[in-house]
């Protein structure tokens, strides 16, 4: 048998992604060659590999995943929406000198918190994750262990959401409605 | 969706959020799953679905032909994780990663030890691939689209999609024979 179709069109044919010309050409010459039907095959058991394996990752709790982003968008878009408002009140220019204010007091504070945990001496053993409980608060966080529990997180207002992350962390978005500045508290169990 | 500006009345805004949080509810998992196909872990494609949702939804004026409305989030979503690929591969960082998800202890071992398998197989194929060819075949194979559509999604032409797919097919059956025993 001459002529066989190449590796890469069996592949489109395999899924009928073929121009139709090709596509008669290429069935015409599958009714006669027992290795292309073979070839064919192989293409199709892959594409059913592939759509075998294609459901959720492995371990991931879809519904507490779910929540989770679906907290996160709403917050984004009502941040986004702060934003929105701010700048039709305040015009461009003051909102250009205010971001580059806030720009540079954002960089301030990244170089004096990276400096200060350069010179940050060594931390005490941590507690191990079994015995370290991990809740979202009205106020922001709270870690529990021993007998011990602290809210380590506390900005003054709920969270805009506060939930249990796929991974078992816990993480709290704060939005101020003023600025549409989000602040996000992620704390994970390790 | 509704097609006007901005939302004036409390009512109206109440509106519009229960739009979108139906709008979010109704394709969320889809756009994750297809996220997660294209840069391969949970966190990242978590981070890039709240992402491509909140940029499609601050253009709700977009989202009033359901069908259309669905091609044009999977669109975004497709276009912001090829971007975060493009912006990793700048960095040198790894292609594909791996799944690092808890099993969850619920599930029936052997069930889990099966899907965790067929899962890795897919994702490793995947990982062969260029992200264009990934695009090309998670959009056609596993979401289903015509080929026109994936052109569309991609921003190419019908002629060069179909040569993403086909070597994207031969590339990931390439793979899945040496895997077998």
């Amino acid at each position: 048998m001459r002529n066989h179709p190449d590796a890469r069109d069996l592949a489109l044919h395999a899924g009928g992604d073929l121009p139709w010309a090709r596509r008669l050409a290429v069935a015409w010459h599958l009714r006669r060659c027992g290795a292309c039907q073979r070839e064919l095959q192989g293409f199709r058991d892959a594409l059913a590999a592939l759509r075998s394996g294609a459901g959720l990752p492995p371990g991931v709790d879809w519904e507490s995943l779910a929540a989770e982003m679906q907290a996160n968008i709403r917050l984004g878009l009502a941040a986004g929406e702060a934003i929105r408002r701010r700048g039709q009140k305040e015009g461009f220019r003051a909102a250009d000198w205010r971001a580059a204010a806030v720009v540079t007091a954002a960089l301030a504070i990244v170089a004096v918190a990276g400096w200060t945990l350069q010179r940050r001496p060594a931390p005490a053993p941590s507690p191990s994750s079994a015995e370290v409980v991990l809740r979202p608060t009205e106020e922001g966080l709270s870690v529990k262990w021993g007998g011990t529990e602290a809210a380590v997180f506390g900005p003054g207002r709920a969270p805009a959401a506060a939930a249990v992350s796929w991974d078992g962390g816990v993480r709290a978005p704060f939005l101020d409605e003023e600025t549409g500045q989000v602040t996000i508290y992620d704390v994970a169990a390790q | 969706m509704p097609d006007s500006g901005p939302p004036q009345t409390g009512m109206e805004q109440d509106a519009l959020r229960a739009e979108r949080d139906a709008f979010v509810e109704a394709h969320l998992k889809r756009i994750f799953l297809l996220i997660y196909r294209l840069v391969g872990n949970v966190a990242d494609a978590q981070d890039l679905t709240q992402e491509a949702f909140i940029k499609a939804l601050q253009r709700h004026e977009q989202l009033r032909d359901a069908e259309k409305a669905a091609h044009w989030l999977s669109r975004i979503a497709t276009n912001t994780a090829l971007d975060h690929l493009r912006k990793r591969a700048r960095r040198g960082e790894a292609g594909l990663e791996g799944i690092s998800a808890p099993a969850p202890e619920e599930m029936n071992p052997e069930h889990r030890l099966l899907r965790a398998e067929r899962a890795e197989l897919l994702q490793e194929g995947l990982g062969r691939l260029t992200p264009r060819e990934r695009a090309a075949l998670v959009l056609r194979d596993l979401e289903d689209l015509p080929a026109e559509e994936v052109a569309r999604q991609l921003n190419c032409g019908k002629a060069t999609v179909r040569s993403h797919i086909a070597n994207a097919r031969v590339k990931f059956r390439k793979y899945w024979e040496r895997r077998q025993p």
